[in-house]
C-alpha cells in the first residue's frame, strides 16, 4: 500500500523532471560530480502505510561540498509519499547516481533504487531495509 | 590470473593483453628494455611467465602477503569535491567512491575520512570473500565518536560485519539459520588509529577478533549463509555510516597466525603492501 502509493506519486513524469534537474546541476558543477541529496525526511517522519508526509529535512547539506536539496531547484508540492535521497558515485567505469525512495509499511522500511550510470547492479525494486 | 596481473601491476610492471591473448609484461622502474611475454596454454594453466622473485628471494613482495585477495592502501588524494575510486593493490576489487569520501593524512600515506551526516562510503559489486571460507581482514580504523553503530567493513550475504558499536569492536555473521552472531567487545577508543584483525576459520566455525595486537576474542558461528555479493566500507546498506577513518585494509583467504598479526601491527607502525 505504501509502496504503491509512492510509485504512483513519484511517477515517470516526476522522475524525468527530477533527472533533468540533477543533470543540470551536474553540468553546473563542471561535471566533476553528480549532486548528492541527503534523505528528505528524518527517520521518524518517513511516509508510512500510504499516508503522505511533508518533508522535514530538506535543509540538510553535506559537510564536505555543501550539496543538498536546495541546490537542485526542484519543487514538489503537497505531502510526499516517499522520502527521497540521491547518492552520487564514481569509479574507473565512470560517474553515476542513484535515486532512492524510502517508504515504511507495517513498520518495515523499504527502499527502491533507480540507477543512472555504469553500475547497473544498483537498480532494484522495493526491498526491505534490514537492520543488524 | 587476475591476482597475478595485480601483482605485476603492483610491482610497477606494465601489463598489456594483445588481441590474440598474449600477455606482455614490461619492467620499467628498476630496469629498462626488459620485456617478456607469455600465451596462456589453457584456462587451467593460466598465464605462463617468470615472476619476479619474492622479497626473501631478492624481489619486492614480502611472504607475509601470501594469500592476499584484495588490499586497499587508500592513499588516493581527494578533497571531497568529486568521486575518487580507491585502487586494489592487486587490481581486481577497485572501490567505487560514493558521495565523495575525502582523504586525510593516514597511518601510512593518506587515509579515507568518512562523515556520517554525508552518507559517505566505498563499494564494490563483488564479494571479496567466499561464503563459508577462511578469511583474515586486517586494517587500521579510527572512530571520531563512540556513539551508535558504525560499519568498517561489510560483505553482503557472506554476511560479515565488522563494526564499532557504542565504541566496542564487533564482528558479526549472519548464520544459516539467519541468526546474527557477534563476537568482540574490546573498546576501540576515539580519535586515534587502531589496528584491527578479524578472521573466520571455516574448519572450526570460529570468528576471531583482535585489537592492536592485544587479547584475542573468539566466538562460534554456524557459518555464513551465502556467497558474498557485494562489499562495502563505511556503511551497512545505507545505514550505520562510519564517522571516522580507514587505512591500509587487506583481505586474505586464509586464517593468519599470531606471529603474522604481530608482524603486521609492527609495534604500532603498521605495514603497507608489499612491505
Amino acid at each position: 500500500m505504501s509502496r504503491a502509493a509512492a510509485d504512483a506519486w513519484f511517477d515517470a513524469s516526476k522522475l524525468v523532471s527530477f533527472e533533468n534537474r540533477l543533470n543540470a546541476r551536474f553540468n553546473a558543477l563542471g561535471r566533476i560530480r553528480y549532486p548528492q541529496v541527503l534523505r528528505t525526511h528524518t527517520d521518524a517522519n518517513i511516509p508510512a502505510d500510504g499516508a503522505g508526509v511533508i518533508p522535514d529535512a530538506l535543509d540538510r547539506v553535506t559537510s564536505d561540498n555543501g550539496d543538498g536539496w536546495g541546490k537542485i531547484s526542484f519543487t514538489i508540492g503537497g505531502p510526499w509519499f516517499a522520502a527521497l535521497e540521491v547518492n552520487n558515485y564514481g569509479s574507473s567505469k565512470g560517474q553515476g547516481y542513484e535515486i532512492v525512495m524510502y517508504a515504511r509499511e507495517g513498520g518495515v522500511l523499504y527502499r527502491k533504487v533507480r540507477n543512472r550510470g555504469p553500475e547497473t547492479e544498483r537498480e532494484s525494486d522495493w526491498v526491505e531495509v534490514r537492520m543488524l | 590470473m587476475k591476482r597475478l596481473l595485480g601483482v605485476l601491476l603492483a610491482l610497477g610492471l606494465a601489463v598489456t593483453v594483445a588481441a590474440d591473448g598474449t600477455v606482455v609484461c614490461t619492467a620499467t622502474p628498476h630496469s629498462t628494455g626488459i620485456e617478456f611475454s607469455a600465451t596462456p596454454t589453457s584456462a587451467a594453466a593460466g598465464l605462463q611467465c617468470d615472476l619476479p622473485a619474492a622479497e626473501d628471494e631478492g624481489g619486492g613482495v614480502d611472504p607475509r602477503w601470501d594469500d592476499l585477495v584484495a588490499g586497499w592502501k587508500l592513499d588516493e588524494s581527494s578533497d571531497g569535491s568529486a568521486p575518487v575510486a580507491r585502487a586494489d593493490v592487486l587490481g581486481v576489487y577497485e572501490l567505487t567512491d560514493n558521495n565523495t569520501v575525502p582523504s586525510v593524512a593516514g597511518k601510512i600515506g593518506n587515509a579515507a575520512s568518512f562523515t556520517i551526516a554525508s552518507s559517505e562510503y566505498f563499494s564494490n559489486a563483488s564479494g571479496v570473500m567466499g561464503a563459508d571460507a577462511n578469511f583474515t581482514f586486517a586494517g587500521w580504523v579510527w572512530i571520531n565518536a563512540a556513539a551508535g553503530a558504525q560499519i568498517f567493513f561489510y560483505q553482503h550475504n557472506g554476511n560479515f560485519y565488522l563494526r564499532s558499536n557504542a565504541g566496542n569492536l564487533e564482528l558479526w555473521t549472519r548464520a544459516f539459520a539467519d541468526s546474527l552472531i557477534w563476537n568482540g567487545g574490546a573498546a576501540i577508543g576515539t580519535g586515534a588509529w587502531h589496528f584491527v584483525v578479524a578472521w573466520h576459520d571455516a574448519s572450526t566455525n570460529q570468528l576471531g577478533l583482535q585489537l592492536d595486537d592485544g587479547v584475542v576474542t573468539t566466538g562460534a558461528t554456524g557459518g555464513p549463509n551465502n556467497a558474498g555479493t557485494h562489499t562495502r566500507f563505511g556503511t551497512y546498506e545505507l545505514t550505520q555510516f562510519l564517522g571516522g577513518r580507514l587505512d591500509e585494509c587487506y583481505v586474505f583467504d586464509v586464517v593468519k597466525d599470531a606471529a603474522w598479526r604481530t608482524a603486521m601491527y609492527n609495534g604500532g607502525v603498521g605495514r603497507s603492501y608489499p612491505d
